[in-house]
C-alpha cells in the first residue's frame, strides 16, 4: 500500500469522525452554523484529499455530493433536516466500510461506483435545486431505482428462457438500463458501443431517451438521445465493471425470476376458467403442486392456444411448475390472475429496501377491490400468505431484521384496510419488540392470527401451509438484491466494533507521556545520590550496593520505555519529502528547466518535530538548488552535461542525528564571487575576505541579507535568504554545512538531533549553582593557569596549541558577583576554562568548576521566564535541584 | 471508406464514426429518397444510430452482423 493511501485513511477516519459528531450535534441543533461550517470543511477535505489518490473517484463523486448539499445548508438555500441527516449519515457509513476495504485490500469494493453513483443521486436529490425537491414536499424518493420497470419490452421467448435458466442455484440476470449524458459525444464515448460490448447479453434494446423533436433542422445530431437497455447473464459485479465509467448514467439492477412473468393481452374473462381458477386456488392453498400441473396441463388443452390474459397466464403457470423450485408466491399470482382477470403484478415483490419513504403505490399490497365474494377479505388474505410464506423463509437475522419495517408496513396497510385499529397497534409494538430480538416470528404470528380471524387459516392448517414456504417467495429478498450494500441500521450496527489497527493520539498526551518517562529519568538518577548518602552519610554499605542494583534494573527499564516512547513520535522523512516530486515539476515547468529529482532514504525516522522543522528549510534548499544551482538546458549543454539537471535529496541516520543532503549537479558556487558579493554588500571587509579560506567564503551564503542571484525570480531571492535556514535549523538544534565545486554541483548538508526532547549538558557551576551548557557547543575543558592568561585591553585571552583563544568570564557574563577563585594546583594558580564554540570560533568560559555531563530533559522557559533569551532551558536534576541552561549562542553576543 | 454517399444509396460499411454523422445526416436531408445500404456494416456510432432513428431513413439492406441488427430492430429502424 502506498504511503499516501495509509495517510490518506488515516486523515480520512479522522474526518470521519469528526463529521459524525457534527451530523449528531446538528440533529440536535439544525441552526448551528458553526457545526455546519464544520461538517461541510470535512466533506470538503475529503473530497480534496481522496481526488489526490488514485482510484478512489467513486469516493470522491460521493463525497461531493454529500459537500454540495451541505454547501446549499451553508448558503440558507436549505434548512437542514432530519431527512437529510439520513443520507449523510449513510455517506459517512460508506466511506467508513470502503476505508476499511481500502486498508485490507487497498482498493475499493467491486460494487463501489455503484453504491457510491446511487447515494450521490441521492444526496443531489435533495439538493435545493433538483427538480424532485422543487417538486414536492415529500421527501424524495431514495428507492426509486429498484425495480426494474420495462421488462414487459422483452421477447417472451428470452423471458421464458431466462425464468429456466434462474432456476439454476446461482444463476443471474442483470437489467441494465443506460441513458447516456447529452454531451457524451464530446468526451469520445461512444454509448452504443459500450452498451453492445457489455458482456453475456441476451437481450437488447435501443430507442430515443425523449420524443424526437418535430422540426428536423433542430435535430442536432450530437447531443445523444438515446436509451440502451439489456438483459445479460454476467454477474452484477461485471457490469459494475463494464460501465465503471459510465456508471452515474447506468441502472444496473438484479432480475428475479418473478419478475420476468408478465402478463398482457385481452382478458377472456370466459365462463370456462371459473371451475379452474376455483379449484386452483384450493390446491395453491393445499400446495398441492402436482394436482395443480394437472389442472393446468387439462385446462391449457380445454383453452387452447396461448393467445389471451388467460392463455398467457396458464403457459407461465405451466413453466413456473415444472421448471425449478416452485414459488408458491408467484403461482398465487397466477392463479389470481385467471381468476381475477388481473395481474396483481409486483404484489409479492421485494419489500423496498427504505420503508421511511413512500411505500411504492402497487407492490407490496395495497387493499383493492377484486372480483371476489368478500373483496376486501379476499385481497387481505392474499396478501397475508404471501407475508407468512415471506416470514417462514429461512434467512440470516440481520437480513430478516431489515425487512421487518416493510412487512410491518404492509400488515399495517392490510389492517387499516380491515378496519382493525387495534391490532395496528399491537402491531407496532410487536414489530419493535421483534427489532430488539431480532426475530420475525412474533410478526408471523401476527399474520397467522389475522388469517385464522378472517378464517382463511384453519389452526390445524397453519403449519401445512407455512412449512413448503421455505421457497422464497417470489425468490425475492435475497435474489433481487444480492449486491445490495446492507442497510443503514445494519450498517450502523456493525460501524460500531471498528479496525483500529493505528490510533490517532493527540500529540498532547504523548508529550505528557513523554514528561513522565523524563521524569521517571529524573527521579531515578536520585538512586546513586541515595547511595552515596546511605554509604557515605549512615556507612551501611550493604544497602547501598543494594541500592545501586536497583538503579541498575530501574534504569534499563526506564532506558527502554524512553525508546518506546520516542519511538511512537517518530515519523519518516517521506512525510516531508512527499511533496517534494510536485514541488519541482512545478518549478521546473515555471523556469523551464529539466530536472530529475532522485529521493534516497525516505524511510529514515526522526521525531515528528525535528521532520516539521525540516520541512521548510527543506523546501528553500531546493528552491534554491532549482533557481541558483541548476543551468538552463542549453547552458548546461554548452558546459557538456546532460540537459536534464538533478537533485538528489539523500536522508539517512548518522549516529543519533539524522542526515539530510540536498545535492545538485549544477553550476556550483563561485567563491571568488561569493566574497566580492560580500565586500559588496557590507557583510565583509576586504581584507576578511582575502583571509577567508575557501570553505568560510562558501558559509557567507549564511549571513544575513545576502542574495547573489543576479536576477529576482519569485522562487527565490526575496531577501529572506540561506541565514533564514541556518537560524531556523540551529532552533531545532541542527547544523547545515555547504560545499560545492565550480562547475559540478552543490551540496548542503543538514544534520539533525533524532530527537530533541532529551539533551545533553555539562554541568558547571558558578557560587555553588549549578549551570548546564550544551555538549554540542563543548569543545574541551582545560585549567590554565593565571600565569597564561594574557591581557588585551580590557580583555583576557590564551594561547591553545598555537591558537588565540578569547576568554569570558560567566560570572561577570551573568552578572554574579565576581570573588577570584583560583585553583591552588601545587602552588600554582588555574582557571578552569570550558572550550566552546557557536559557530562563530572558539571561545573560552572561565566558570569556578565542571561537573560531569547529564542528560536532561530539557524544558522551555516558561512565563516570565520565558523572556531571558539567554537560558534556553530549565531542567531537573536527580538529586532535585533545578539545572539553568545557557543559551551560549545569545550569551557570547554580549560584549 | 466507413460512409459511401451515392446518388441514391448511402453505403455504410466497417465502423462508422461520430465524424460521419453529419454528412450523413445532410445527404439524408438533401435525399429524402436515400436509402442505406448497411451490408458491410460492423458498428455505427450512437450518433450515426440516432441520425438513422431521427430521420426514419429506409434500410435497404441490413447488417450481416446478427447483434447489429438485433439493435437496429429494437429501434424500429428495421
Amino acid at each position: 500500500m502506498t504511503s499516501l493511501l495509509t495517510r490518506f485513511i488515516s486523515e480520512a477516519r479522522g474526518l470521519l469522525e469528526q463529521a459524525s459528531a457534527d451530523l449528531l450535534a446538528l440533529e440536535k441543533a439544525p441552526d448551528d452554523q458553526e457545526v455546519l461550517n464544520s461538517l461541510f470543511r470535512c466533506m470538503h477535505t475529503l473530497k480534496g484529499s481522496s481526488g489526490v489518490v488514485e482510484g478512489l473517484d467513486p469516493l470522491t463523486r460521493a463525497v461531493h455530493a454529500g459537500e454540495d448539499l451541505l454547501d446549499d445548508c451553508r448558503g440558507g438555500k436549505l434548512s437542514f433536516s432530519a431527512n437529510l441527516a439520513d443520507p449523510l449519515f449513510d455517506t459517512v457509513d460508506l466511506v467508513g466500510e470502503w476505508l476499511d476495504a481500502l486498508g485490507d485490500t487497498g482498493a475499493l469494493p467491486d460494487d463501489a461506483g455503484r453504491v457510491g453513483a446511487a447515494l450521490a443521486n441521492t444526496l443531489r436529490g435533495l439538493r435545493a435545486d433538483s427538480p424532485e425537491a422543487a417538486a414536492a414536499d415529500t421527501p424524495a424518493p431514495v428507492a426509486s431505482a429498484d425495480h426494474c420497470d420495462w421488462l414487459r419490452l422483452v421477447d417472451h421467448g428470452v423471458r421464458r428462457d431466462m425464468y429456466i435458466a434462474l432456476s439454476a442455484p446461482d444463476a443471474a440476470l442483470i437489467a441494465f438500463e443506460y441513458v447516456p449524458d447529452p454531451q457524451c459525444f464530446f468526451v469520445g464515448d461512444d454509448p452504443l458501443l459500450t452498451a453492445r460490448t457489455a458482456p453475456d447479453l441476451v437481450w437488447r434494446g435501443v430507442e430515443p431517451a425523449k420524443p424526437w423533436d418535430d422540426d428536423l433542422a433542430a435535430f442536432d445530431p450530437f447531443a445523444c438521445n438515446l436509451r440502451m437497455r439489456g438483459l445479460g447473464t454476467a454477474s452484477l459485479d461485471a457490469y459494475d465493471r463494464h460501465f465503471a465509467y459510465v456508471i452515474n448514467d447506468v441502472r444496473l439492477l438484479p432480475v428475479a425470476r418473478a419478475e420476468l412473468v408478465t402478463l398482457d393481452g385481452p382478458v377472456a374473462g370466459a365462463k370456462v376458467f371459473e371451475p379452474f381458477s376455483e379449484d386452483a386456488r384450493g390446491l395453491v392453498k393445499a400446495a398441492d403442486w402436482d394436482g395443480l400441473r394437472a389442472a393446468v396441463a387439462t385446462m391449457r388443452s380445454v383453452a387452447g392456444g396461448t393467445d389471451g390474459f388467460e392463455g398467457q397466464a396458464l403457459d407461465w403457470l405451466d413453466l413456473v411448475l415444472n421448471s425449478g423450485p416452485i414459488d408458491p408466491a408467484l403461482v398465487n399470482r397466477l392463479v389470481m390472475a385467471i381468476a381475477t382477470g388481473r395481474d396483481e403484478g409486483g404484489e409479492t415483490g421485494p419489500a423496498p429496501m427504505h420503508p421511511s419513504t413512500d411505500t411504492p403505490a402497487g407492490p407490496p399490497g395495497e387493499p383493492r377491490p377484486a372480483p371476489a365474494l368478500d373483496p376486501t377479505t379476499a385481497a387481505a388474505a392474499d396478501i397475508l400468505m404471501a407475508q407468512l410464506e415471506a416470514l417462514a423463509m429461512p434467512m440470516p437475522p440481520d437480513q430478516r431484521l431489515a425487512q421487518l419495517p416493510s412487512r410491518k408496513e404492509t400488515l399495517v396497510r392490510v389492517l387499516t384496510a380491515l378496519d382493525n385499529m387495534e391490532a395496528v397497534e399491537k402491531l407496532t409494538a410487536i414489530v419493535h419488540q421483534a427489532r430488539r430480538e431480532e426475530d420475525a416470528v412474533l410478526l408471523a404470528e401476527v399474520a397467522r392470527d389475522m388469517l385464522m380471524d378472517l378464517g382463511v387459516l384453519e389452526p390445524d392448517a397453519e403449519t401445512a401451509s407455512v412449512a413448503p414456504a421455505n421457497v422464497p417467495s417470489g425468490g425475492a429478498p435475497t435474489a433481487r438484491k444480492p449486491a445490495e450494500a446492507p442497510s443503514t441500521a445494519d450498517r450502523r450496527g456493525r460501524s460500531t466494533k471498528p479496525k483500529l489497527r493505528e490510533i490517532k493520539v493527540d500529540q498532547e498526551r504523548i508529550d505528557s507521556l513523554m514528561d513522565l518517562a523524563g521524569e521517571l529519568v529524573v527521579a531515578k538518577n536520585a538512586l546513586p545520590f541515595l547511595a552515596r548518602r546511605a554509604d557515605v552519610e549512615f556507612g551501611v554499605r550493604d544497602l547501598a550496593r543494594e541500592i545501586k542494583g536497583q538503579h541498575q534494573t530501574l534504569n534499563r527499564i526506564v532506558e527502554d520505555l524512553q525508546g518506546a516512547v520516542m519511538q511512537v513520535r517518530m515519523v519518516p522523512v517521506s512525510a516531508v519529502f512527499g511533496a517534494f516530486p510536485r514541488l519541482v515539476r512545478d518549478y521546473a515547468r515555471k523556469l523551464d528547466k529539466k530536472i530529475r529529482l532522485v529521493v534516497e532514504g525516505e524511510d529514515t525516522e526522526a521525531d515528528k518535530n525535528v521532520i516539521e522543522d525540516l520541512s521548510d528549510p527543506l523546501i528553500h534548499l531546493i528552491r534554491n538548488s532549482i533557481d541558483h544551482g541548476l543551468e538552463p538546458a542549453d547552458e548546461r549543454v554548452a558546459a557538456g552535461k546532460s540537459e536534464e539537471g538533478t537533485i538528489e535529496l539523500r536522508a539517512y541516520q548518522e549516529e543519533d542525528r539524522v542526515v539530510i543532503e540536498v545535492n545538485d549537479d549544477g553550476r556550483g558556487i563561485d567563491a571568488d564571487k561569493l566574497k566580492a558579493k560580500a565586500i559588496e554588500k557590507g557583510v565583509i571587509t576586504a581584507e576578511a575576505a582575502a583571509d577567508l579560506s575557501e570553505t568560510d567564503a562558501l558559509n557567507l551564503i549564511f549571513a544575513p541579507g545576502f542574495s547573489t542571484a543576479e536576477k529576482v525570480s519569485d522562487l527565490s531571492g526575496r531577501g529572506v535568504g540561506m541565514d533564514v535556514v541556518r537560524v531556523a535549523l540551529e532552533r531545532a538544534g541542527g547544523t547545515i554545512k555547504v560545499s560545492s565545486t565550480l562547475g559540478q554541483g552543490t551540496r548542503v548538508r543538514l544534520s539533525l538531533p533524532l530527537a530533541m526532547a532529551i539533551s545533553r549538558v555539562m554541568m558547571t557551576t558558578l557560587a555553588d549553582q549549578p549551570f548546564g551548557i550544551p555538549m554540542d557547543y563543548v569543545v574541551e575543558t582545560v585549567r590554565i593557569r593565571r600565569s597564561d592568561i594574557h591581557h588585551i585591553k580590557d580583555r583576557e585571552a590564551t594561547v591553545l596549541r598555537g591558537r588565540v583563544v578569547p576568554l569570558r568570564r560567566l560570572r561577570s557574563l551573568l552578572g554574579i558577583e565576581t570573588v577570584i577563585d583560583v585553583w591552588d594546583s601545587g602552588g600554582v594558580l588555574e582557571e578552569a576554562v570550558l572550550v566552546v564554540n557557536d559557530g562563530s570560533g572558539h571561545t573560552g568560559l572561565v566558570v569556578d568548576d565542571f561537573e560531569e555531563n547529564v542528560e536532561v530533559i530539557l524544558k522551555p522557559m516558561e512565563g516570565i521566564m520565558a523572556r531571558f533569551g539567554h537560558y534556553s532551558g530549565t531542567a531537573l536534576l536527580g538529586d532535585g535541584r533545578v539545572l539553568l541552561v545557557l543559551n551560549l549562542r545569545e550569551i557570547l553576543k554580549w560584549p | 471508406m466507413a460512409l459511401d454517399l451515392k446518388k441514391t444509396v448511402a453505403n455504410l460499411s466497417g465502423t462508422v464514426t461520430v465524424q460521419e454523422a453529419e454528412p450523413l445526416l445532410e445527404w439524408l436531408q438533401a435525399t429524402p429518397k436515400g436509402k442505406l445500404n448497411l451490408a458491410d456494416c460492423e458498428h455505427l456510432h450512437a450518433a450515426v444510430l440516432q441520425v438513422i432513428l431521427r430521420t426514419g431513413a429506409t434500410i435497404q439492406k441490413e447488417p450481416t452482423d446478427p447483434d447489429l441488427t438485433t439493435w437496429l430492430k429494437s429501434a424500429g429502424a428495421l
